[in-house]
């Protein structure tokens, strides 16, 4: 019971913390939190099913068109409602992200319904067992998928030219912009980065509870950010560990203490986190300038 | 800016008083004498819906448009009272009116636990604690199903009684709410005029130089937000007497959503624009009953437009009366 | 004898830098004091040390013989100390006349109940804050200005509002951050009389930053200099441009007297800096 839970929970934690990465991502480099991020994940979750029930094609094909389309989402959510932003002040910023999100997710609810649809992708779904525990092929891809995209984006930011040109942007955005980075693509970019990693784990999401819902975005958009706050936001190991701690509390608080409260561990254990720690267990400190 | 410098003028001019009082005369009478002008319950309710919402959207102006501090569990303050004046009122047979400041003590001291901790966080930061907070409370309320009956909700509410009259119909309720607006009015609008109302403009804009001649940033959001919570509460109550029924789903963060879009379609910092923005979102969905079902989709289009393109709201702070805390002593005669 | 303010051994880190070390200075109260050096000195951080916008790694600050070292910026401000800032950072969204009655101790302390009630007793201590606020924008010569917006005036003029602001708290000891930053020659002479009536007809200890030679020279009693964050100098304004450290920390070892000269002067140096800020 304890280790099955712990590996359920371990899975989804990857899940939270590919979400948490495009927080961190946007906030390291524009200091906003982008409330929309959520339903972005939502977008793509639902992306990726219909993709695959109009084209019919096989999910390994669908995956990658609705991760690109997700992304371009990103970028025009970056494009419409952010970039006319930049520079005011960060309230209106935030009610703006807010409305961003609120629109997306009663869009979707236009769109696609109210109701839950399944999620009907053509995946065999296998079990494992191991002693006591008992293992999907899902969750192993998921691990894996979620581990090997964690790794390639930490290479790609630590070695590639753009990566460094993004660690400058999120260093200085003004010294960025004089040193002859062009600031509004590399914002473009990691709009589109984030949006693709959430939209992979908002398929992988749907596939693990078979069920998808345009009001989703919310309850794990706010446990993700509960991640990358727990880790450090801003640090992309630490929305690692974040993502995996909060997956972890809240399988074991859901089966110990009360199913009925899975969503508020999260919630409560980001709220303690921020008032004991607010800058999370791997953010830096910084002494803001007067 | 054509607007503003209109304002301006007709301001200055000398008409303005009488212009003014004539309109607060007119429009006073016709609210206080339109239940005799009309019995149609449907123009009641509505009335009493923008009563409602412009309470709600008056005490969040003052944490977010005057203070400065973005707060998602607006609502999570009106189900606490709604919840609490309901479960006094059915199990332990309290009247009506001390349930009510019960309701607001409870969200009080519910705001006061959230705030003291929280408000030094960074705005981003406590917007989404706010957010997670109003989740936590509904929760609370699905779940403990001994006290809330949970999805279920409580129904049969009592109605007030005042002096042994027990109110019926629409007519009682929408003078209650007439009156709660009143308070609601003079409180908010004493508040904001007064010292505190100036330091929280401060610290809303700039809390390193508000330190600096030493207003206490966390004191006076406290302040904002307990008020704020303590009146959404005490209004809470009302709303649970009037429908006779509170359930979980009346007090989603999209509710929250709705009062804040209210606040910022009328103007942040401003008491006259946020009765407007709550007349205005309540009515555009009676009105046109077809766009009902893109109602959220309008409010978070209309978050990001009006950022973008009117920040300040449509009777936002450049309407403000300037200097008002001066003309507060105008009366005080020489010793 | 005892001093007004006393900086025992300030120190302080921002990272791997080292902003401030070993400060040690007195004010001796009824004089002014000037806080001069090269830009990067620590002189802002120091100002900001003494309010508490920035708590030291080491040393200690001593105020009317009480150690303030660890108390909040509006604690202090509720001591006595108020400040201007370089930078100014006046509240647009107000008029002129609101942004000093925000600062003054009897109007930000107004309690709930007396704020909704309005008594008598009530209005009238209102009244003797609009006054006190009135009679502060008579003495910086801003009472025309008074239901302008405070951001709508002319630099000088908002430097000035800075100082009335500063002087609402009323405080024991005034910093002034480069208070003649960004101003004419005329509006600098107009500035040193008030600076001069401020310190001798209000009975406020001054302490203040400033870039311009003459004008640090003409208006202070002592001077203190830093550079890369230390002491280097203490002295009269007849002391200081003969000493040969300080000489050498502005202009390495050029003649001191081309610095005085309001050409080269880094007023200039200092509205390219919050041209840059605004940028940013």
């Amino acid at each position: 019971m304890f280790l099955q839970q712990l590996v359920n929970g371990l899975t989804i934690g990857g899940i939270y913390a590919l979400i948490a990465i495009g927080y961190s991502l946007v906030y390291g480099i524009l200091r906003i939190v982008n409330f929309a991020h959520g339903d972005i994940f939502m977008m793509g979750s639902f992306f990726g099913l219909i993709i695959s029930k109009a084209s019919g094609l096989s999910f390994l094909v669908v995956a990658p068109i609705a991760m690109a389309c997700t992304g371009m989402l990103g970028m025009l959510v970056e494009r419409l409602a952010y970039r006319p932003l930049r520079g005011a002040d960060s309230m209106s910023v935030l009610i703006c992200a807010m409305g961003v999100s609120t629109l997306l997710a009663n869009l979707a609810q236009l769109i696609f319904g109210t109701q839950t649809h399944l999620y009907s992708v053509g995946f065999q779904l296998r079990h494992f067992q191991f002693g006591s525990v008992s293992i999907t092929n899902l969750q192993f891809i998921m691990v894996i998928i979620t581990v090997v995209s964690l790794t390639i984006l930490l290479a790609f930011v630590k070695k590639t030219k753009f990566g460094i040109a993004m660690r400058a942007t999120s260093n200085n955005l003004t010294t960025a912009k004089m040193m002859g980075i062009n600031t509004n693509i590399v914002i473009s970019i990691t709009f589109a980065i984030g949006s693709m990693l959430a939209s992979g784990a908002g398929m992988m999401v749907g596939m693990y509870y078979d069920a998808v819902f345009p009001t989703m975005g919310f309850s794990y958009g706010i446990k993700a950010f509960a991640a990358a706050v727990l880790g450090g936001i801003g640090s992309l190991p630490g929305a690692m560990l974040g993502g995996l701690t909060i997956g972890v509390v809240e399988s074991l608080g859901s089966a110990y203490l009360s199913s009925g409260y899975r969503n508020a561990f999260a919630f409560g254990i980001m709220i303690i986190v921020l008032i004991l720690k607010p800058t999370g267990i791997m953010g830096k400190v910084v002494r803001e300038k007067v | 800016m054509k607007l503003t410098s209109l304002w301006s003028t007709f301001r200055a001019s000398r008409n303005f008083k009488w212009v003014v009082l004539a309109a607060i005369v007119i429009s006073g009478s016709l609210l206080l004498l339109l239940p005799f002008i009309t019995s149609n319950t449907y123009v009641l309710h509505i009335m009493i819906s923008i009563g409602l919402y412009s309470v709600l959207a008056l005490s969040l102006n003052l944490v977010t448009g005057f203070a400065g501090q973005l707060s998602f569990c607006h609502i999570a303050f009106y189900g606490i009272g709604a919840y609490t004046g309901a479960l006094l009122m059915l199990r332990l047979n309290v009247s009506f009116w001390i349930a009510m400041f019960a309701g607001a003590f409870m969200a009080a001291i519910f705001g006061f636990l959230l705030g003291l901790p929280t408000l030094r966080l960074r705005g981003d930061y406590l917007a989404i604690v706010t957010l997670g907070f109003g989740e936590i409370v509904r929760l609370v309320f699905v779940n403990e199903s001994w006290l809330t009956r949970g999805p279920l909700g409580l129904p049969g509410v009592p109605a007030p009684v005042l002096f042994g009259y027990r109110f019926s119909g629409r007519v009682p309720y929408y003078y209650l709410i007439l009156v709660v607006f009143l308070i609601t009015w003079f409180i908010m609008r004493r508040l904001t005029v007064s010292g505190i109302g100036l330091a929280m403009l401060s610290v809303k804009s700039d809390e390193i130089a508000a330190e600096s001649v030493g207003i206490r940033p966390v004191k006076y959001k406290l302040m904002a937000f307990v008020i704020s919570a303590a009146i959404a509460g005490w209004v809470g109550t009302f709303y649970a007497s009037y429908i006779a029924f509170v359930s979980p789903d009346t007090f989603m963060y999209t509710d929250s959503i709705t009062v804040l879009a209210m606040v910022i379609l009328g103007g942040l910092g401003s008491l006259p624009g946020a009765v407007v923005g709550a007349t205005v979102l309540t009515l555009i969905p009676e009105l046109l009953r077809a766009i009902n079902e893109y109602r959220m989709v309008l409010y978070g289009l209309l978050m990001i437009v009006m950022m973008i393109f009117r920040p300040d709201g449509f009777w936002g702070m450049r309407y403000r009366v300037k200097n008002a805390y001066k003309k507060t002593i105008r009366r005080v005669k020489d010793d | 004898m005892t001093n007004l303010l006393r900086i025992e051994q300030a120190t302080l880190y921002f990272g791997g830098l080292r902003a401030l070390y070993d400060v040690t200075f007195e004010h001796r109260g009824d004089e002014i004091l000037a806080l001069i050096g090269p830009n990067g000195a620590g002189k802002t951080t120091l100002f900001n040390s003494i309010t508490g916008m920035y708590k030291l790694d080491g040393g200690r600050i001593i105020f009317q013989e009480k150690d303030i070292s660890n108390m909040r910026p509006y604690e202090r401000v509720h001591l006595g100390i108020a400040r201007t800032f370089q930078n100014i950072r006046l509240y647009s969204e107000l008029t002129v006349l609101e942004n000093l009655l925000l600062a003054h101790p009897g109007c930000n302390r107004e309690t709930i109940w007396g704020s909704l009630l309005l008594g008598k007793n009530f209005r009238r201590n209102r009244k003797k804050v609009v006054e006190d606020c009135e009679a502060i924008l008579e003495l910086i010569g801003l009472s025309d200005q008074a239901t302008q917006s405070a951001t709508s005036l002319p630099y000088g003029k908002q430097r000035l509002l800075e100082i009335g602001r500063a002087l609402a708290t009323d405080p024991v000891l005034l910093l002034l951050d480069e208070p003649g930053a960004g101003m004419n020659t005329v509006e600098k002479a107009e500035l040193t009389s008030l600076i001069k009536t401020i310190a001798k007809d209000r009975k406020r200890h001054i302490l203040l930053i400033e870039h311009d030679m003459k004008f640090v020279l003409n208006i202070s009693d002592r001077i203190i200099v830093l550079d890369h964050g230390e002491k280097i100098a203490e002295g009269s304004p007849e002391e200081i441009p003969k000493n040969e450290d300080v000489v050498e920390a502005y202009l390495g070892k050029q003649n001191f007297e081309l610095y005085s000269g309001h050409d080269a002067s880094p007023a200039n140096l200092d509205n390219e800096k919050s041209i840059a800020e605004e940028i940013k």
